[in-house]
């Protein structure tokens, strides 16, 4: 395993299929110029969310990114080296740049950017002591549902706007569930290893 | 107790969700399966033949308004007016030939179909079927030569000739072969003379009068204000009707004995009498009577027994007087005695009416029962005048606040416009979606009711020039966005693109509900004006519809109370254009009655 197909592994599990916006893409621009060794990650990072986010969100979700490189990572079985490579490379593009943050005190739209606002209305949550099943299951969640954004995808002009409004219909369950499922101390630990490592199916 | 498995996980976390938050089971059932996918085994794939996946496609419009306000251009130039609309297709030229218009041609998705009792619906299709092709035997039914004994048998003696045990007998017969009261129900019959807590059906010997419990649906009048009941016409949970002539004298003769004495005495006779029988003949009077003009809701408030019936909701919605029902039953019950007559000559039987020669009114006043929220109609011309006087222009030119107060005056008054002409529900959701309306034929789609065991959608017919308002007002809604977007830091996200109606609350664009309805009444000073429920205008149509004597089973169906046979099945002998021309006439009526002028 190398450092360029884990980034390939992480593109496929996890950013979106769509075309992103330009906002995003300029955004992503930016990062690559001002820091070369991360322009790999900083493509992932303006596609892990929405196709129309607002560019400004991203710093906000920042925590949700780290949690969901690392634990895909650590679900693809990458050595130690190449994962600690990653964290490092997040750790220096979000140092050397810090995007615009939005003063707004409203969350991402639930119906216009599903699984920004899934995450960072989640990681929220978990910052408040609530929904600590989230840290947990984040990954499998956004792999499974961006899955089903996969098996959209081809027929977009189809599904119209109705793509995001169906991704949150999963996504408003599996918060749910975050929010209402027993303390995580209740899992046996088999299954809180097998909800962050995986099966091996999604791979 | 620990969790092991992904399924315990999912089934805790749910069960803690419907334990606190009191979500319906549909609800949580819906979310199970969700998570199944996204945290069990189970794989799935959304694709695009589910119409629910797809229904609400991106609009051209908006996308384009949308990318003028990235691209920041003159948004009020550029944006071109090429509104998508309800595509109706033409009836084919045999069919327009004998008066067929698009509207019966609709696809079939329109139309709601009940997902469960597919056994029952289909016999309910089998019999509507039989019914529209005019073959009115069914095995179940009881014909007219089994109402013809039944009167011969019954009917022929004067009260006074009949004695003892016969005359219960008698009583109780005929409250089946007259209302409709099945063996079961009488069994529930008391004595009184008004009113009981301990029963729902009672009857007044003395007065000769019956006392039905109206069931409870959907409404706690306890919580109905007190400037609510001053405003609206008096109702009542008990419905009352005078007895029959014929049922009367027997009644007050039976009045003359022991009260403890007539009541175990019914007992006994009801013990005695053919169940089997009766019941036929009780079970099958609401349909005749409906067949000789009177209102099914009617048919079944006098059978005494609401459960289960299709007009349970539009029961709850009717303020109707003793009177009026009195007079209902007897037009009907007298042309269905017409045929009965005839049938009892033809087979050489003994006949005598029970209504006897003449029906006068009451005595004992003319009590209103039903609905306590149907609007006076002084009251509400009042509330509704004041409406149109408060009402301005909103100029996009002017400063938010006063933009925003003259643009949530407009769309409160449009919506109250729209729920008196058409009688939807107070909405829940946007009600009524861009592209929904079709102004140059007068339909809009609705989607006015979303609870968590139904959702229900259907097409409404509409006075031309209100849905062409409606028209303009989505048109004023498309300038009125753009600018909040452009040139203001009103918060949009929670408005969804294609919703018609919305308000400017607190620097937030939101989807228009009940309680912004309220806040914005109350921010003009209008709020006492309106202290009825917005549910009121269905209460108050169903309620003018009897009165105007209009079809009411032919309305219903538009206003979302489909029961069967639907007016627009496949086999129906009904043009909807025929039944759509009878809602526009009763909305433009009832629009003028409650004071709106016209626009």
């Amino acid at each position: 395993v190398t450092f360029e197909n884990l980034l390939v592994d992480l593109d496929r599990l996890l950013a979106t299929p769509r075309s992103i916006s330009g906002g995003l893409r300029q955004l992503g621009q930016r990062m690559s110029t001002r820091c070369p060794e991360a322009s790999g990650i900083a493509s992932l990072v303006i596609k892990l969310y929405d196709p129309c986010l607002d560019e400004r969100w991203i710093l906000a979700l920042w925590p949700s990114t780290q949690l969901l490189f690392a634990t895909t990572a650590t679900r693809l079985q990458a050595p130690a080296p190449i994962r600690r490579r990653l964290v490092t490379l997040l750790h220096q593009l979000r140092n050397e740049f810090q995007p615009a943050t939005t003063s707004s005190r409203l969350r991402p739209s639930f119906t216009r950017a599903p699984f920004a606002a899934f995450h960072w209305s989640s990681w929220r949550a978990v910052a408040h002591r609530r929904a600590r099943l989230y840290v947990v299951v984040a990954t499998l969640v956004h792999i499974r549902v961006r899955a089903l954004e996969h098996g959209m995808a081809p027929d977009g002009m189809r599904f119209g706007s109705r793509i995001e409004a169906n991704l949150y219909s999963y996504l408003r369950a599996a918060r749910v569930a975050c929010m209402y499922a027993e303390p995580l101390s209740e899992l046996i630990p088999d299954l809180r290893h097998e909800l962050v490592h995986g099966t091996g199916d999604d791979i | 107790m620990a969790l092991a498995t992904t399924s315990e996980l999912i089934r805790s976390a749910l069960r803690n969700y419907r334990t606190q938050t009191g979500v319906s089971g549909s609800t949580a059932a819906s979310y199970a399966a969700r998570l199944r996918v996204v945290l069990g085994e189970q794989r799935h794939r959304i694709r695009p033949g589910s119409r629910s996946a797809t229904r609400r496609a991106s609009h051209p419009t908006a996308a384009r308004v949308l990318a003028a306000i990235r691209q920041r251009e003159d948004i009020g130039v550029s944006a071109t007016r090429t509104r998508s609309r309800l595509h109706l297709p033409n009836a084919p030229p045999d069919a327009a030939r004998e008066g067929e218009g698009a509207i019966d041609w609709v696809p079939a998705q329109f139309w709601t179909r009940s997902p469960a009792h597919a056994r029952r619906a289909q016999w309910r299709k089998q019999h509507a079927t039989m019914s529209r092709l005019a073959f009115q035997h069914d095995s179940r039914t009881a014909q007219l030569a089994d109402y013809a004994s039944a009167h011969s048998r019954l009917f022929s003696r004067a009260p006074r000739a009949i004695t003892g045990d016969q005359r219960i007998s008698t009583l109780i017969e005929g409250l089946a072969v007259v209302y409709g009261m099945t063996p079961s129900t009488l069994t529930t019959l008391t004595q009184g003379s008004g009113p009981r807590d301990d029963s729902d059906l009672v009857i007044d010997f003395r007065e000769g009068r019956l006392w039905i419990r109206l069931p409870r649906v959907g409404y706690n009048n306890d919580t109905l204000s007190q400037a609510c009941a001053e405003a609206s016409r008096s109702g009542s949970d008990w419905a009352s009707v005078p007895l029959v002539p014929y049922l009367r004298d027997v009644a007050r003769l039976l009045h003359t004995q022991q009260e403890p004495a007539i009541m175990r005495s019914f007992a006994e006779v009801t013990r005695k009498i053919e169940r089997r029988r009766l019941a036929r003949l009780a079970r099958s009077l609401p349909g005749w009577l409906t067949r000789c003009g009177l209102p099914g809701v009617l048919a079944s408030l006098l059978t005494g027994d609401f459960d289960y019936t299709p007009y349970l909701a539009t029961s709850a919605y009717i303020n109707v007087s003793e009177q009026h029902v009195r007079m209902a039953h007897v037009s009907a019950f007298r042309c269905f005695e017409a045929q009965i007559a005839a049938e009892c000559r033809r087979r050489a039987w003994t006949f005598a009416s029970v209504l006897g020669p003449g029906m006068a009114p009451s005595l004992s006043g003319n009590r209103h029962f039903g609905s306590r929220i149907v609007p006076l109609t002084g009251r509400l011309q009042q509330a509704i005048q004041a409406l149109e006087t408060r009402r301005r222009e909103a100029r996009l030119g002017g400063s938010l606040t006063a933009l925003a107060r003259a643009w949530n005056l407009t769309a409160v008054y449009t919506w109250f416009r729209l729920s008196w002409a058409a009688a939807l529900r107070p909405c829940r959701d946007p009600v009524v979606r861009r592209g929904d309306v079709e102004p140059e034929t007068g339909w809009i789609f609705v989607r006015d009711k979303d609870s968590p065991f139904s959702r229900e959608s259907r097409l409404v017919p509409l006075a031309l020039r209100d849905a062409q308002l409606l028209e303009r007002f989505a048109h004023d809604g498309d300038r009125v966005r753009v600018r909040l977007r452009a040139m203001t830091r009103t918060a949009m996200d929670q408005l969804a693109d294609d919703a018609v109606f919305f308000l400017v609350v607190d620097g937030r664009a939101r989807s228009l509900s009940a309680q912004l309805v309220r806040l914005v009444l109350q921010q003009e000073g209008l709020g006492d004006l309106f202290p009825w429920p917005l549910n009121a205008p269905r209460h108050y149509w169903l309620t003018r519809a009897l009165e105007l004597e209009m079809p009411i089973d032919q309305i219903e169906p538009f206003i979302g109370h489909s029961h069967e046979p639907l007016p627009w099945g496949s086999l129906s002998l009904v043009s909807l254009k025929r039944l759509s021309e009878t809602m526009r006439r009763l909305g433009t009526i009832l629009l003028r009655e409650a004071g709106f002028r016209a626009e």
